[in-house]
């Protein structure tokens, strides 16, 4: 208690010096914070979004890459409603937990029509499982079911982008019809509205948007289509860490059904985060690092205070050494003047932290608030950084030979 | 003599100061004997290993050679933390400069020794106030050192000396940075110490300053020697 009072008289004597200290120490503090909570809040970002693609998600297709030994002695999607039906036959024992067909439009432009109102949306085929897959939920109305598939019954799925842009706002737009190549079509359901702006704004949405989609039937599309060919499939298999095992059985299972003239091709989510993981860790080190040095900076200038401290006041020691303090007492009263230092600093770039990640939390909508984790690190960090700069100074403090400190002047 | 009256003792006391490749002897076999209670003074001329002496007894030094008894315990080979006790406990100090803490008030400073040997706040402060009061300073507590007198600075140093009710008071040259007339003051408070009982050694090179001492020894060129040199 004592010796604490000691310390901030001694600091109080030297104002400016100890400002700019303890401002390193705030700067270094406050940039490893914001760096380790914009790269967590940055990671939450990612997942949630790739979570609106379903984590479970595995997607196989043909392999048309030009290494491919089996690329061109057919032309297609080598896949048709046959292995649809094998894949739901083995479902289980594939680690399958649903399966839909995927189908694109071959050669023709998803244009949606009402009156003269019209809307170029993406516009795909799959089946009454696909909108839980991708976590898509209904707003209004109903999904499809296997009878409107079966019966290829023109019904639709579409977001509220397109029942703005087809019927204007605030209309309900279940039972609305709008044509598809002159064919007429009922709508019969309206999507949630889904957030990837994160995604959008790197431009990882593929030319998707999310909010300008049209689903139907994937028997609709083949028949718009003209023939019974399916793009790819989505699955979603039943236990995570299965997915690179479902995705080279499917490839598989495709490529023996296709008598070996085919190869297939998949991708995982789990392969997606996986490489996220890498490309976030290795951004948060490279921030973590550069404001490491910032407060490796800090300390150097408590170390350098605290020396210049030491030698100005070596009289000073001499005359505490006379009237009976130990080196400990000497080497305890310098460390803590430079724990104080960066621990005051420390709470500042705390404060600073914690309040700019919550203004940039407002500000961006990200989920920036620091975990208590981070504060009670960051609190430690400083502690330790003051010790670590403290020490050496506090130790020469300690040793000074007393007759030879009082004989300075 | 008994033992118990001999409060330091001293047998063929050596130290060296290393030059370079040089060993400057400045102490080449003291012995000395104070009894407990006595006021002694030590008169030899400048560089004749005085200070050098007084640090030693005071156990803020170390030497190289012989024995050192105080209090009827040896004290030769004590490590920085023992020795640091004893002063803490034992010893005080007045020095030629003063030697207060230019940052804090009359107070702390004569509270400092006592934060040492961890005297409690609310003691410390009563012991400190008490002390500035006997040294006639009771309305210059809050004073920084730059605001006071020499004399005033050095009646500082004594209640600083003073509060933890040492054996010994080593005081090397108090007067020698003060005018005359303050010097006398200075050796009247010193005196009282004396007569409280406590042993006083003080260096000096004045022979009116010596006179308060109950005895007068003599150092030259690193030993002791019979009358002035
Ligand atoms: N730290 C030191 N290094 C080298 N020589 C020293 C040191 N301290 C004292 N001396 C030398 O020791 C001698 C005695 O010094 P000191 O004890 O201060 O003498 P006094 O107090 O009697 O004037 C002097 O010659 C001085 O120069
Ligand atoms: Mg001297």
């Amino acid at each position: 208690m004592e010796t604490i009072q000691q310390a901030w008289l001694a600091l109080r004597d030297h104002r400016l010096r100890t400002v700019l200290c303890i401002l390193g120490i705030t700067i270094g503090v406050a940039s490893v914070m914001a760096v380790s909570t914009i790269s967590k809040g940055g990671n939450h970002v990612v997942y949630s979004e790739l979570e609106t693609f379903g984590l479970n998600s595995v997607w196989v297709y043909r392999d048309y890459r030009a290494d491919s030994p089996l690329k061109r002695q057919r032309s297609g999607s080598g896949i048709d409603n046959e292995d649809y039906q094998a894949l739901r036959d083995r479902a289980s024992s594939l680690g399958i937990a649903k399966v839909s067909p995927v189908v694109w439009p071959n050669n023709w432009r998803g244009r949606l029509k009402f009156g003269n109102r019209y809307s170029d949306s993406t516009l795909f085929g799959v089946n009454e499982q696909y909108a839980a897959m991708v976590n898509d939920v209904l707003e209004t109305g109903r999904m499809f079911n296997s009878n409107d598939i079966n019966r290829k019954q023109p019904v639709a799925i579409i977001t509220p982008d397109i029942v703005e842009k087809l019927y204007g706002t605030n209309e309900n737009a279940i039972g609305k019809h709008f044509l598809v190549r002159d064919r007429r079509f009922q709508v019969i359901g309206v999507l949630a509205p889904k957030s990837r702006d994160f995604l959008a704004s790197i431009g990882s949405e593929g030319g998707q948007n999310a909010n300008d989609r049209v689903l139907m039937p994937y028997t609709v599309i083949q028949s718009l289509n003209n023939e019974k060919s399916i793009n790819n499939f989505q699955i979603e298999v039943i236990e995570f860490d299965d997915a690179d095992r479902t995705g080279a059985a499917v490839q598989q299972v495709l490529t023996q059904r296709h008598r070996n003239r085919l190869s297939y091709q998949y991708d995982t989510m789990a392969g997606y985060i996986k490489t996220s993981d890498r490309i976030l860790g290795g951004v948060a080190i490279v921030g973590i690092v550069a404001a490491s040095i910032s407060l490796l900076v800090g300390g150097m200038g408590i170390l350098n205070m605290m020396s210049t401290s030491v030698l100005e006041r070596t009289r000073e020691i001499g005359i505490r050494k006379s009237v009976g303090a130990s080196e400990a007492d000497i080497q305890r009263q310098f460390l803590l003047e430079a724990v104080m230092i960066s621990l005051i600093g420390g709470a500042l770039g705390l404060a600073i932290g914690y309040i700019s990640s919550v203004v940039l939390a407002r500000v961006t909508e990200f989920p920036l608030i620091p975990s208590p984790m981070v504060l009670v690190g960051a609190l430690l960090v400083s502690i330790a950084v003051g010790i670590a700069a403290g020490y050496l100074p506090a130790r020469r403090a300690a040793k000074m030979h007393a007759v030879d400190a009082l004989r300075t002047d | 003599m008994p033992h118990s009256d001999v409060i330091i003792s001293l047998r063929d006391v050596q130290k060296h100061y290393e030059k370079g490749d040089m060993r400057i002897p400045v102490l080449r076999g003291i012995d000395l004997d104070i009894k407990r209670g006595e006021f002694v003074a030590i008169m030899g001329q400048s560089g004749s290993g005085k200070s050098t002496l007084m640090n030693i007894i005071g156990c803020l030094d170390k030497f190289d050679g012989g024995r050192y008894a105080f209090d009827g315990r040896d004290v030769s080979n004590l490590d920085g933390n023992a020795q640091a006790r004893l002063r803490s406990l034992k010893i005080g100090f007045i020095f030629q400069s003063f030697n207060l803490i230019p940052q804090m008030n009359a107070l702390r400073n004569v509270e400092l020794p006592m934060i040492y040997s961890g005297r409690p706040r609310e003691s410390r402060h009563r012991m400190a106030k008490a002390m500035l009061g006997m040294v006639g300073l009771e309305d210059r507590i809050d004073h920084i050192p730059a605001q006071l007198s020499g004399g005033q600075q050095q009646r500082v140093a004594i209640a600083r000396a003073l509060v933890n009710n040492p054996s010994l008071i080593v005081a090397d040259e108090p007067t020698g940075s003060l005018d005359s007339q303050t010097g006398e003051l200075i050796m009247k408070q010193l005196t009282k110490v004396h007569k409280a009982g406590t042993t006083v050694l003080l260096v000096t090179h004045e022979p009116h300053i010596a006179e308060y001492a109950q005895r007068t020894v003599y150092i030259s060129d690193g030993k002791m020697v019979k009358g002035a040199a």
